[in-house]
């Protein structure tokens, strides 16, 4: 056992499974598609989103410690399409519809994530 | 080593370091996800730690760290960057003499895993948002393959006449 840790090419194996493992992760819960939306920032849930109910698309901006972030919401997705972050990485994340990876704008603390609660939630709550 | 020679190479390697360090905060991410960056500046840790003692890696880590966040950086980024960066180095001291120079490849990707999840953890926390930790698998995947490429080019570094005999004596 300690023989084949000494060989790079066990390592090499291992972490190729690891890759792999990660990705097969990431490409199976992409394929769910969420229902709710659940934004929340600086660690309180501001806003759950019901996107299956959304007839229109509507924006709305959220205010944090740091800053605002502009979200858009349309049927099934949910986008961040302006926010005054430096580095505007949640802008570039473009929109999401699965719970595979969640919007982040770690400046501002914002922090979008889609769930599939089959229990059906409100269209749109606003917390605090 | 005389004194005054190791403050000279520790010195010059916390300056490279330093230099790796801001040069990469000005690549444009291409992926855009917060915390996907090269870790170039870790290749400084690797050969850090392969010719000094645990305490000179630490101190080559936090001095680069701090004056980066100094100069080019905020200081919710010296958060992320120390807590990161600590992990990394703990990871890497322990598992050095372990593996040795043949395997550092191995080092550096579990370095770069620590220093990931380190600051995934601390995002979490500063967010206030658990939900954050979704974002471990895209997080693995980038720290195997930096944390490849930079073992890479540790491992290469290493065999270099110039790094083996003036920078660490050996």
């Amino acid at each position: 056992m300690v023989i084949y840790m000494k060989k790079a090419s066990t390592w090499i194996i291992i972490f190729s499974a690891l890759i792999l493992l990660s990705l097969v992760y990431i490409f199976i819960s992409g394929k769910t598609q969420g229902k709710t939306a659940v934004i929340e920032s600086d660690g309180k849930t501001v806003k759950t989103i019901n996107l299956e109910n959304t007839d229109s698309p509507y924006a709305f901006e959220i205010s944090g410690q740091n800053g605002s972030n502009t979200i858009y919401v349309e049927n099934g997705r949910i986008s961040v399409t302006s926010a005054d972050c430096p580095d505007k990485l949640c802008v570039r994340r473009g929109a999401v519809s699965s719970p595979a990876v969640p919007i982040v704008c770690l400046p501002n603390k914002l922090v979008i994530t889609i769930k599939n609660n089959s229990a059906s939630a409100p269209d749109a709550v606003t917390g605090g | 080593m005389k004194n005054a020679h190791k403050l000279t190479i520790l010195s010059l390697l916390t300056a490279v370091a330093l230099v790796i360090f801001i040069a990469e905060s000005y690549i444009p991410p291409i992926v855009p996800l917060p915390g996907i960056k090269l870790g170039l500046a870790n290749i400084i840790t690797l050969i850090t730690v392969a010719g000094f003692k645990k305490r000179d890696v630490f101190i080559v880590l936090f001095v680069r760290i701090l004056l980066g966040s100094i100069f080019g950086g905020t200081m919710l980024s010296f958060l992320y960057s120390i807590a990161g960066g600590f992990a990394c180095a703990a990871i890497t001291v322990i598992l050095y003499p372990v593996l040795n120079d043949k395997l550092i490849f191995v080092t550096s990707v579990f370095g770069a895993l620590a220093h990931n999840t380190a600051q995934i953890i601390m995002a979490a926390f500063l967010t206030s948002t658990p939900a954050v930790i979704t974002y471990f698998p895209v997080l693995v995947i980038s720290a195997v393959i930096t944390g490849s490429f930079t073992g890479l080019a540790a491992y290469f570094a290493l065999k270099r006449k110039f790094i083996k005999t003036t920078l660490l004596n050996r």
